[in-house]
């Protein structure tokens, strides 16, 4: 997939410590900063909202050898079942 | 690399708040699962999804895990080594994990019951407790 330019205004005194701080951080160029950012932010909003959607899977106070247990169970009924 | 997720660590990402979930959520795409072990976690969904919501939400759920956190490793990729993997497992049902470790390059196979996959370790197969991988993959603050 081809680069999309992206234009951004932003006042002399920003952009000035902006660029000072890209460069202590390590970044060659804005763009390189700004791809890493937006690469970030996606990928720490996915973390959020999937985070989110699995509470609502939420069993509180279940144990480790309780998840196993299960496991095991259903895996025991299947076998008798057949 | 990657770690192999047994099947209780899945569930225990899907329903049990916690550590478990941190780390996995917060390390996207580390992880991989056998898709046979993905299936019977979907063909026992009754079991673990106690709060029962409706399986387009599950699916939803699950389509997201698999595209964006976890890989879920088709069978062909395994298969070749299913002779061998049913040998080192106590549970038959087991044997996707093991055949995985052995035909992928990976960590380990993370675990609560590392008792059950004992035998796989004589074939170099590391098995790996929360707190192993904890200390690698820290969860997410």
């Amino acid at each position: 997939m081809g680069d999309t330019q992206v234009i951004l205004r932003v006042d002399q005194e920003t952009l000035k410590e902006l660029d000072r701080l890209i460069s202590a951080h390590g970044f060659k160029t804005r763009n390189e900063w700004f791809r890493a950012k937006v690469r970030e932010f996606i990928e720490e909003s996915k973390k959020k909202a999937m985070l989110k959607k699995l509470s609502n899977l939420d069993v509180e106070g279940i144990g480790e050898d309780e998840i196993v247990a299960m496991v095991h169970d259903w895996r025991r009924k299947k076998k008798a079942a057949k | 690399m990657t770690i192999i997720l047994d099947s209780n660590i899945l569930i225990a990402a899907l329903i049990k708040p916690g550590i478990v979930r941190a780390i996995v959520i917060g390390n996207p795409g580390e992880w991989l699962v056998p898709e046979a072990i993905f299936e019977e976690v979907w063909e026992h969904r009754d079991v673990w999804n106690r709060r029962g919501l409706p399986d387009a939400n599950l699916h939803g759920i699950l389509d997201i895990l698999s595209e964006d956190f976890i890989n879920i490793v088709s069978n062909h990729v395994y298969n070749g080594r299913a002779s061998i993997a049913r040998h080192l497992v106590t549970d038959p049902k087991d044997w996707p994990l093991v055949a995985l470790a052995l035909s992928v390059a990976n960590e380990g196979i993370w675990t609560f019951n590392e008792r059950h996959l004992a035998k796989s370790k004589d074939h170099g197969i590391r098995l790996l407790k929360t707190s192993d991988v904890a200390g690698r993959y820290p969860p997410e603050p």
